[in-house]
């Protein structure tokens, strides 16, 4: 069995057009972590005093949230004071690099720096914002229409791993099929486990269906949400989890793929104590 | 937390870091569809400073001294880039090697691993790649050992940026 525990996942959608009018960032980016600040607090609030003590991270992640910071409209610093103040447990790095598979790429970096012998908690969130409201982001010939939205997953450590996280890169042109090659292959020694993909357009899910066709996979929810970047394979679990309660342990292989090839695949754990908190879909007003 | 010896380097890309090489623009500047794209794209902040890099040749220094300092602290090293996104392009191997994070801001992660590595290098550069990015063609560079014999290695590492034209401006 995985040694990393899904404790909870929680998923605030975001509408596509945010603004009526587009604010400053720092308007933006205020309102976005309060949302963010919120979303952590009603997970963390659920734990006892001992188990948040045990919260050692809180990593950031994004794939389509660059420009503000790129550009100098807005900082990390200032964007991670707006976060913790007076608040514990919130985010205080923020990871973009690695696309739509930076959740993967943290947990790495976590679990190299930060292992210890005790059980501890991680927290991962992704979040993407259309905050220019850019044509570009709405809708896209390689992904179709996105999803957009925060997500937070609180995830327990409990022992040593191995191999319950790979985070490649396609060595090919055609990083969706080597992506979906080495989730067969991972996945063929793995009994019982359901995988949890990224959401993609038919034509997508097609090759799945042609590659993956002896795995168990949870529905592709593109129809539903667009595709929601790294947002997708929690939401995935998420929803069929809320849908039909789980009633004993589960395992699922969280996956996702980045648009230049970087992946990420998680053996997770979910049991009947994991919370999920599906929000109501929230704009600026 | 071990007492850790810090070695510091600032410099700045002083002209085109491949000489006598031809170089492709490589905006990869996202499509601007309509007139509020443009709008927006019309007030972002830009930065005053030449364009003298492209995403192809930043992505080769990186790599490039990434594998030197790999060579001269084996095994036990961690490494910390600045990188902004959008990349435009696959990162080369040795970015995403498991001791490397790439970041937007590197200052948080260096208080968490200083003495708690054994070699933290870090590179936090603001090299212009397309006129959107904000900065001066800066560099810098420091290593936070929990040994305090670094300085040769360092040096060998820091003589490795004349090859691109890097240097005290």
């Amino acid at each position: 069995m995985s040694v990393l525990t899904v404790k909870a996942i929680a998923f605030q959608p975001l509408k596509q057009r945010l603004f009526s009018q587009t604010p400053s960032s720092n308007t933006s980016f205020e309102w976005l972590a309060t949302l963010l600040v919120q979303q952590t607090n009603s997970i963390t609030s659920k734990l006892s005093a001992s188990e948040q003590l045990k919260i050692n991270r809180h990593f950031l992640c994004s794939t389509m949230i660059d420009l503000p910071f790129t550009t100098g409209d807005i900082s990390w610093s200032k964007v991670a004071s707006m976060l913790n103040q007076n608040e514990k447990n919130q985010a205080d790095t923020f990871i973009n690099a690695y696309e739509c598979a930076s959740w993967g790429f943290s947990l790495r970096h976590y679990l190299q720096h930060d292992q210890q012998n005790t059980p501890q908690f991680l927290l991962v969130s992704i979040i993407d914002a259309n905050v220019f409201d850019l044509e570009f982001w709405r809708y896209n010939e390689n992904w179709h229409e996105s999803g957009f939205g925060i997500t937070t997953v609180l995830l327990e450590v409990n022992g040593q791993m191995t191999d319950e996280l790979l985070t490649q890169c396609a060595t090919t042109h055609n990083a969706m099929a080597e992506f979906a090659t080495v989730i067969r292959r991972h996945a063929a020694n793995k009994k019982g486990v359901t995988l949890a993909m990224p959401f993609f357009p038919e034509h997508i899910q097609e090759m799945f269906n042609k590659l993956l066709v002896n795995q168990t996979r949870l529905p592709d929810l593109h129809a539903q949400w667009g595709h929601c970047f790294g947002s997708d394979p929690w939401l995935s679990i998420l929803s069929h989890c809320q849908e039909s309660p789980i009633l004993k342990e589960q395992e699922f292989l969280a996956c996702s793929l980045a648009l230049n090839g970087y992946f990420s695949i998680a053996q997770i754990k979910v049991t009947p104590q994991t919370q999920f908190i599906l929000q109501e879909v929230k704009g600026y007003e | 937390m071990s007492s850790v010896a810090k070695h510091e380097y600032v410099g700045h890309l002083l002209s085109v870091p491949f000489n006598n090489k031809p170089s492709a623009a490589l905006a990869r500047c996202m499509p601007l569809s309509n007139d509020s794209d443009f709008a927006i794209f019309t007030d972002l902040p830009c930065s005053d400073a030449p364009v003298l890099i492209n995403f192809i040749e930043h992505y080769q220094i990186l790599n490039e001294l990434v594998l030197l300092a790999n060579e001269l602290w084996p095994k036990e090293l961690t490494i910390l880039i600045r990188i902004s996104m959008p990349g435009g392009m696959r990162l080369p191997a040795s970015l995403l090697a498991n001791n490397v994070l790439l970041m937007q801001d590197i200052k948080p992660e260096i208080d968490k691993l200083a003495g708690k590595v054994s070699h933290l290098l870090t590179i936090d550069d603001n090299f212009i790649r397309y006129q959107l990015e904000q900065g001066h063609n800066q560099i810098a560079i420091n290593l936070h050992s929990v040994s305090n014999n670094q300085q040769v290695n360092f040096s060998k590492f820091i003589s490795k940026l004349r090859h691109f034209n890097i240097g005290a401006q």
